[in-house]
């Protein structure tokens, strides 16, 4: 099971620079999250659900979608439901009012919503917590260190305490075992071994800090990613994409009025072009995605 | 070239009126590997960490210590931070990160190196330790003689001239041990780093040795080649020493004849020039029954740590008669460890059958297996250790009992006494040495009166000396008819105490047999005695059996 997730996520979007993947995700995010219209939304959900089959793989989708469908419906109904702007009104239900507008406006505001949980699984996978402090390091590197001192102080302790808890077990003090009292004495002894035991472990770790060098010179980061020509190429791609965005944004193209009458807009060929450029947006992990495996079949 | 000159220093805590060191000096030259040897509070570690000013202890200093020619604490911090590395002894808190890479850069990052300099000094460091295969893993994901290695490459990439070692291998079991000093040993015989070493057991660092440089209250009592310390060790009244030397060396020192050898290699030889035309006849073996009644008796169990995982245990039977001491040795990860989990019921096990005392082991419930029956020491014995002195904390184990408070105090008195730890009882448990933690924790854990002891890697980080007593201790239990099971890398200890011992390999025990019928028929899972004077005698099994042989040639 192991391999199969190192083997997701080693491919496709994930061997782009940090700032990369995490830019692309900024941008398709931003996108979903800004555009309350039901062909932005539509587009945004459909590529949503396709990049999360090919980044996530099946099983995770379907977790994904047992969790979000639910959801989606839950929104969709509560809307008109609780929401009663809007001129059409269709039937009454408990004497209030259920208008077209409200309904269609839970469902287009579910589909965003739904989308930008889907995206948010993507993130996960491809800009993993490594690539995620390195990214925040590049602007706060010494809030970047604490973090990865914690994290490495974490399974330490947590190593700790499994260990305290079988020792005190084996001369009979079992915290699972006994009456309530017993059981909280046992838990504050574990407690109070561990943080003896991990403030002697603090003054060992300051030592080896001192001793190579910290905090006698301005520290320089040092990351294992490195930002090449292929991210450069994409890093323009996703920059032109994600200003096109904020162009359609600020035009006010991405969104319409549903209260309190829905305006359909009348499509432009700027429109068109728009249109076109964000699904370019929402298909680009898949086309990365795709185009690899192609590769990969042909060279078997 | 003189990487350091210690001139008469003397060093002296700001706390307490000891004075630590006196008048110390010596000269190390560059490229040469000096291992630091003592008795337990010697003021090997002062000494050592004197020399790194980062490290040095607060107190008042005299006499000077110079590298290359400088004063070493009016160098610039920057520069003594990189040109002198030091390897302290816990593999885990001496980790800082959490990213393999992010740990072996932290050193450089600190001194504010470059990103694409660092990035081709770790790539070539991963590569010279291998570390490459692990070099994106978690630190927490590491083995331990994974973790003093990354210690020992984060404190290499910094290129330093001179690499200290303060007792680095004795939280290693003894093959993670091994492997570690060989790296040592590598970065002094090919990158002509100076080494400056100590260690509690001397078994392997030995033959190493530039120079041994022997300390005794503070002060230097010997610096000399390790052909002539053992020497000196031998006609010296220097027991606890002269018992952590190497085994060849210590044969040689029983006679003192001819050149002292150091390896296995060189011991046979010697052997072979002293037995010369003599014909040694070998010791018979004396095979002893059994005891009858089996106290721990495990019978075709099965176990995985997950459903569809990989069996640690296939099929495994085993028995631990009363009153014995068995061992079972094996190699890492082998499932020793899971081995005892299972039997101490801290897991599970999926099929077969475990009885202790006669009864099922599922059939105890809570913590019935820990009332007065069985007693498990764990790894890390500061686990057991809750208050601010170590007499509190044995009397503990009387809380609830309803025993008059005089009677309390008498057994934890006598108990402290059988495991002479009687001196320490007022000391802060955390602030006792590897050995004596070790022997603090047994006592706590004798109290409980169990009938059935669990050890797990006892004389891990121990000295000599200290072994030797941790040996007797357990024999004087079995005398009593304690029933002890270790589990255990240490094969000349084991040799030593045990009366039964068992291969663990593959999920189950291989073989099994009293330790001299073991250890004579195995050939490569040995003695060091016993692959000494194999060629020759037979059935040499302990160094003491080896000394007795060797006399007897004279």
């Amino acid at each position: 099971m192991e391999t199969e997730k190192t083997m997701k996520t080693e491919s496709g979007l994930s061997l782009y620079h940090p700032l990369v993947s995490f830019g692309y995700f900024v941008a398709v995010i931003a996108g979903t999250l800004l555009f309350i219209h039901p062909f932005f939304v539509m587009v945004s959900l459909l590529c949503a659900i396709f990049a999360s089959a090919l980044i996530n793989g099946k099983k995770t989708l379907f977790a994904t979608l047992g969790f979000g469908v639910p959801m989606f419906i839950f929104i969709a109904i509560a809307n008109p439901l609780f929401n009663h702007r809007g001129a059409t009104i269709l039937f009454y239900l408990f004497n209030n009012p259920v208008t077209k507008e409200a309904i269609i406006y839970g469902i287009v505001s579910a589909g965003m919503m739904f989308a930008a949980v889907i995206w948010f699984t993507c993130y996960n996978t491809v800009v993993t917590s490594d690539k995620f402090i390195y990214i925040f390091g590049r602007i706060l590197p010494s809030i970047a260190l604490i973090v990865s001192m914690t994290l490495s102080l974490i399974p330490r302790l947590m190593a700790q305490i499994k260990i305290i808890a079988d020792s005190q077990r084996s001369i009979g003090l079992d915290w699972k075992s006994g009456n309530i009292k017993q059981r909280v004495r046992s838990g504050a002894r574990i407690l109070s071994i561990l943080v003896s035991w991990a403030l002697e472990d603090a003054v060992i770790t300051a030592d080896s800090m001192r001793a190579r060098g910290y905090g006698q010179h301005k520290r320089s980061t040092f990351s294992i990613f490195r930002f090449g020509k292929k991210d450069a190429k994409m890093m323009a791609v996703i920059v032109f994409l994600f200003a096109a965005e904020i162009f359609a944004y600020i035009s006010g193209r991405g969104t319409m009025e549903f209260y309190p009458a829905m305006v359909v807009p009348e499509i432009d060929l700027t429109d068109i072009i728009i249109y076109i450029l964000y699904i370019t947006l929402g298909i680009l992990p898949s086309v990365i995605q795709i185009k690899e495996d192609l590769k990969w079949k042909q060279l078997k | 070239m003189e990487a350091v000159k210690v001139n008469n220093f003397s060093f002296d805590y700001a706390i307490g009126n000891e004075t630590a060191l006196h008048d110390i000096s010596f000269t190390v030259n560059e490229g040469e590997f000096i291992v630091v040897c003592g008795p337990s509070g010697c003021g090997k570690s002062t000494l050592l960490k004197s020399l790194k000013p980062q490290l040095k202890p607060h107190g008042t200093t005299r006499g000077s210590i110079e590298f290359y020619g400088e004063d070493v604490y009016s160098l610039p911090d920057v520069k003594t931070a990189g040109e002198i590395g030091f390897v302290m002894q816990n593999p885990d808190a001496q980790i800082v990160t959490d990213k393999v890479w992010h740990e072996l850069a932290f050193g450089l990052e600190n001194l504010g190196v470059a990103t694409p300099i660092i990035r081709s000094r770790v790539a070539e460091m991963a590569n010279y330790f291998g570390i490459h295969n692990w070099f994106r893993k978690k630190t927490a994901e590491l083995s331990g003689g994974q973790k003093q290695l990354l210690n020992l490459a984060s404190v290499m990439l910094m290129q330093p001239k001179l690499l200290i070692l303060d007792e680095p291998s004795s939280q290693l079991d003894p093959i993670a041990a091994r492997e570690f000093l060989e790296n040592v040993r590598k970065i002094n015989l090919e990158l002509g780093t100076t080494i400056i070493i100590t260690e509690h057991n001397l078994e392997e660092v030995y033959g190493y040795a530039d120079k041994v440089l022997l300390m005794e209250n503070g002060r230097v009592k010997r610096y000399l080649p390790p052909q002539e310390m053992a020497q000196y060790l031998a006609t010296e009244e220097h027991e606890g020493m002269y018992k952590a030397l190497p085994t060849p060396a210590r044969m040689y020192g029983s006679v003192l004849k001819g050149e002292c050898p150091l390896s296995i290699v060189e011991g046979r030889s010697w052997f072979s020039r002293l037995v010369d035309e003599k014909h040694p006849s070998s010791p018979v073996l004396d095979e002893h029954e059994r005891p009858e009644e089996k106290v721990i008796d495990v019978s075709e169990v099965w176990f995985q740590y997950e459903k569809g995982s990989d069996p640690v245990l296939r099929d495994l039977s085993l028995s631990v008669r009363k009153g014995e001491i068995c061992s079972i040795l094996g190699g890492n990860g082998a499932g020793k460890t899971t081995m005892l989990s299972v039997v101490s019921q801290k897991r599970r096990y999926n099929m077969g059958s475990i009885k202790i005392s006669g009864k099922e082991l599922n059939k105890y419930k809570g913590v019935e297996l820990f009332e007065q029956n069985m007693a498990v020491l764990p790894q890390n014995p500061q686990s057991l250790f809750v208050f601010e002195t170590l007499r509190r904390d044995l009397e503990e184990i009387f809380t609830g009992k309803k025993l008059p408070k005089a009677e309390v105090e008498e057994r934890v008195l006598s108990m402290a006494k059988k495991m002479e730890v009687d001196s320490l009882l007022d000391r802060h448990p955390y602030d006792l040495s590897g050995g004596e933690m070790q022997k603090a924790a047994l006592a706590k854990i004798l109290l409980l009166e169990p009938k059935i002891l669990l050890l797990d890697e006892p004389t891990k980080g121990m000295d000599a000396l200290s072994k030797e007593n941790m040996g007797k201790i357990l024999r004087e239990l079995a005398a009593e008819g304690k029933t002890v099971l270790m589990v255990t890398h240490d094969i000349e200890f084991c040799a030593k105490y045990s009366d039964h011992c068992m291969l663990f390999f593959d999920g189950y025990i291989v073989s099994e047999g009293s330790p001299k019928k073991f250890f004579a028929e195995n050939s490569f899972y040995t003695t060091a005695a016993s692959r000494m004077t194999r060629h020759l005698v037979q059935n040499i099994i302990t160094c003491e059996e080896g000394e007795k042989l060797c006399r007897s040639l004279l």
